[in-house]
């Protein structure tokens, strides 16, 4: 029965272990929750308020009052980077694009810069989308946001068009 | 015999600039003080509370499953610093995420485990773990200081071009005054090993 002892001591092992971090996630699962939902809810403000910026913008203009009008959104969508799931926050006036944050990810330290608001993300809404390109750095990252924007945009535009035609 | 291990692995022997472990999270986070500071605490507890745990237990731990233990312990501490780090420092655990995912492999710790924790006593394991852990959170804070304050002047030090040119030259300068101080050392290198 000597084969058993390795099994015994590290099935024991990982008992222990695995029940040691049970209870450090019970107690710390609260904490970071909160701190998750703090972060996201940070970048979303500063959507938001960008938002209201550019509406307070088109009722002080003349523009002229379209029957299609989706008004200011924010919306949230899971986006599969390099690391893992990212979650993008993506902000809209009727089909403007206004901006973009990504609020958690994954990715590598470091050429997660492009994530930052200074960064390449900040040129979402500030730029035509036609004109931004992915990073070759960060390929893969770039491409996942750039993509999943690009679709929202499509989807936006295929949504007036149906509205226009209608009425 | 604590003298000697202390002057062993704080300076003949630096895990990082002489042994050269653990440098790939040394090179990736020392762009500035604060995240190498962080990831040297989380390197710290994950290396002293291993070699704690698996001192305690070396006597009930079979020969054939040594590594699958050790890697066990050490996963687990990770986690735990992961966790700890995820609800008390959010900020900082975002800017250096991977990294501290990665201490499991981080061969700098594996290799105190094997070498001294699973064979000595938990007084001089504990001791050998928390020397190497201050000799590899000097060089990594150093790095970063190093690394933040040259970046004002020339950017490039902030780059991971920099962190390789920097580490470059601090184990050059490093290995010139340790054998300029102990010429007995000069005449053993430790990094390179011709094989017979």
């Amino acid at each position: 029965m000597k084969w058993l002892a390795p099994i015994l001591v590290l099935s024991a092992a990982a008992a222990v272990f695995g029940a040691a971090l049970a209870v450090v996630a019970e107690f710390t699962a609260p904490v970071i929750e909160s701190n998750r939902a703090a972060a996201k809810n940070k970048e979303t403000q500063e959507l938001l308020q960008l938002v209201q910026k550019r509406i307070a913008e088109s009722l002080a203009s003349d523009e002229p009052i379209q029957s299609c009008k989706f008004g200011g959104a924010v919306e949230t969508q899971a986006v599969v980077g390099y690391g893992g799931e990212m979650e993008l926050i993506v902000a809209w006036f009727d089909r403007e694009l206004i901006g973009a944050r990504v609020a958690a990810h994954q990715e590598t330290p470091g050429f997660a810069d492009v994530l930052d608001s200074a960064d390449w993300l900040g040129r979402f809404g500030e730029e035509p989308l036609d004109e931004i390109d992915t990073v070759s750095r960060a390929t893969i990252t770039t491409r996942a946001v750039l993509e999943a924007i690009k679709k929202s945009a499509q989807l936006r535009e295929a949504a007036f068009k149906a509205c226009s035609n209608s009425s | 015999m604590f003298k000697q291990l202390i002057r062993r692995n704080l300076w003949s022997e630096n895990v990082a600039t002489v042994q050269l472990l653990g440098l790939c999270p040394l090179l990736a986070v020392s762009h500035a003080i604060e995240p190498a500071a962080g990831l040297a605490a989380a390197s710290c507890l994950v290396l002293v509370g291993s070699a704690a745990l698996v001192s305690l237990l070396r006597h009930w731990i079979p020969t054939v499953v040594r590594l699958p233990m050790f890697v066990l312990v050490i996963a687990t501490y990770t986690t735990i610093a992961v966790m700890l780090m995820q609800a008390f420092a959010w900020e900082l655990y975002m800017q250096i995420a991977l990294f501290m995912q990665i201490i499991v492999t981080n061969c700098m710790i594996l290799g105190r485990i094997n070498q001294v924790a699973s064979r000595e006593n938990f007084g001089v394991s504990v001791l050998d773990a928390v020397t190497t852990s201050i000799a590899f959170a000097i060089i990594l804070i150093g790095m970063g200081a190093i690394r933040e304050l040259a970046a004002i002047a020339m950017p490039l030090a902030a780059h991971p071009t920099g962190a390789f040119l920097i580490f470059g030259l601090l184990i050059a300068a490093f290995q010139g005054v340790r054998r300029e101080s102990s010429p007995a050392e000069r005449l053993a290198p430790v990094v390179v090993r011709e094989e017979a």
